[in-house]
């Protein structure tokens, strides 16, 4: 047998080793396939960092599970005495901007391109799908609200609602802290 | 069944392969280490262009003194970072600010951050006025330098000195408005050269490593 070979053929040394191996790679698998399937369908981490007194619109970060169904984001809505809305936004940037290696000998020419722009564009829908996780990060989605009422102060707590197509509305506590929850 | 694969699918000259599995993780280790660790090595993370964008030559009002013009050029020994944004953008230009700042302060260069001086550029004037790029930008950096200036020709040529772009359209009501621009911090040396420029994304190590071996160069000239 193959399996007999293996072990058999080894130094009792390497056999220490191939038994220290052939856990840490179990654990692997076990890891690797624990995550996503289990996860049930939530809203969390959500955070948004503090603002100017000055500024006038803030981004919500947050992760979304889309628990064994899936589910598709629609909408969000605020409390009028925190924003006047909440906006679904995406920040698109070409490739050329976000995954551009270092490199010498470009021409200053070749940045000057539209297509190394970031721009924001509204989103009517956000799917996400069985199993998956979309999270909403700097430099892609969030949920952007529009007419600060009042600047946003760190470690306050904002209650946000999210509309679901199946789950209908979910609401999340958004933390103000410089950086995601852990 | 994965264990059975992975073993099959090593040589059996491999005889004392988790030897060799030792030898390959300690290797990944220091290239992992050699990578993260930049600032030891002297290796710059961001964009060199060559030859370097000169904007020594170009000035923008500040918002605090308008009349008096602000050179795109650090004092000696210092750098400059200037940046083009505006303050309605809620993801991109705070994410930015906020990881410079997280750059500068204890937990990055520390006293050396002393050294390194911030401006930042609206490009959307129309909104931002005096009072609102100050506040904004004095938010992240209480020192930084707000430039603002109304008149749009003098924006696009320095915008275009720096190799940087923008295009802002407005609408009926303020969220209406349409901005796109380019999101690089730039470094600028006391020569008036930009040495490096940092696109969006960039951490606050791979900033910070990268702004000692800059100021490393800049007190040595």
């Amino acid at each position: 047998m193959r399996w007999k070979w293996i072990w058999a053929a080894r130094p009792p040394r390497a056999r220490i080793g191939l038994g220290i191996m052939a856990v840490v790679v179990g654990l692997l698998g076990v890891a690797g396939c624990g995550s996503g399937s289990a996860t049930p369908f939530g809203v969390s981490k959500a955070w948004a960092r503090p603002t100017a007194a000055s500024q006038t619109t803030a981004a919500v970060y947050l992760r979304i599970d889309g628990g064994p169904d899936g589910d598709t984001l629609t909408g969000a809505s605020i409390g009028a005495d925190v924003a006047a809305s909440a906006e679904l936004h995406q920040t698109v940037s070409s490739a050329s901007t976000t995954t551009m290696a270092p490199m010498g000998g470009m021409d200053p020419s070749d940045m000057n391109s539209g297509d190394d722009m970031s721009t924001m564009k509204a989103v009517t829908k956000v799917d996400i799908g069985a199993g998956k996780t979309v999270r909403f990060e700097p430099g892609g989605y969030h949920v952007m609200l529009v007419g600060l009422v009042h600047p946003l102060r760190a470690g306050q707590h904002l209650t946000l609602t999210l509309r679901f197509t199946t789950h209908g509305a979910k609401t999340v506590e958004v933390t103000v802290g410089d950086a995601a929850p852990a | 069944m994965r264990r059975g694969t992975t073993r099959g699918a090593r040589s059996p000259a491999a005889v004392r392969w988790p030897c060799r599995f030792l030898v390959r993780a300690a290797l990944g280790l220091a290239v992992g280490l050699a990578g993260c660790g930049g600032g030891g090595g002297g290796q710059i993370s961001g964009i060199q262009l060559t030859p370097a964008p000169r904007v020594g030559a170009v000035s923008l009002p500040t918002a605090a003194s308008p009349s008096a013009p602000f050179r795109f050029r650090a004092s000696a020994g210092h750098l400059l970072l200037v940046y083009f944004g505006y303050t309605s953008c809620p993801d991109v230009c705070p994410t930015t600010l906020s990881d410079l700042r997280t750059a500068l302060g204890p937990h990055g260069l520390g006293g050396l951050g002393r050294r390194v001086d911030v401006a930042m550029v609206t490009i959307d004037p129309k909104r931002d006025t005096t009072r609102v790029i100050s506040n904004y930008l004095h938010t992240f950096f209480p020192h930084g330098t707000a430039l603002r200036t109304g008149d749009d020709r003098l924006l696009r040529r320095a915008a275009e000195a720096f190799g940087a772009d923008y295009a802002v359209t407005y609408g009926r009501r303020p969220q209406d408005e349409k901005v796109s621009h380019t999101a690089f911090v730039y470094a600028v040396d006391s020569r008036g050269a930009v040495a490096v420029q940092w696109s969006f994304g960039t951490r606050p190590p791979e900033y910070a490593s990268d702004l000692r071996i800059l100021l490393r160069r800049a007190a040595g000239s």
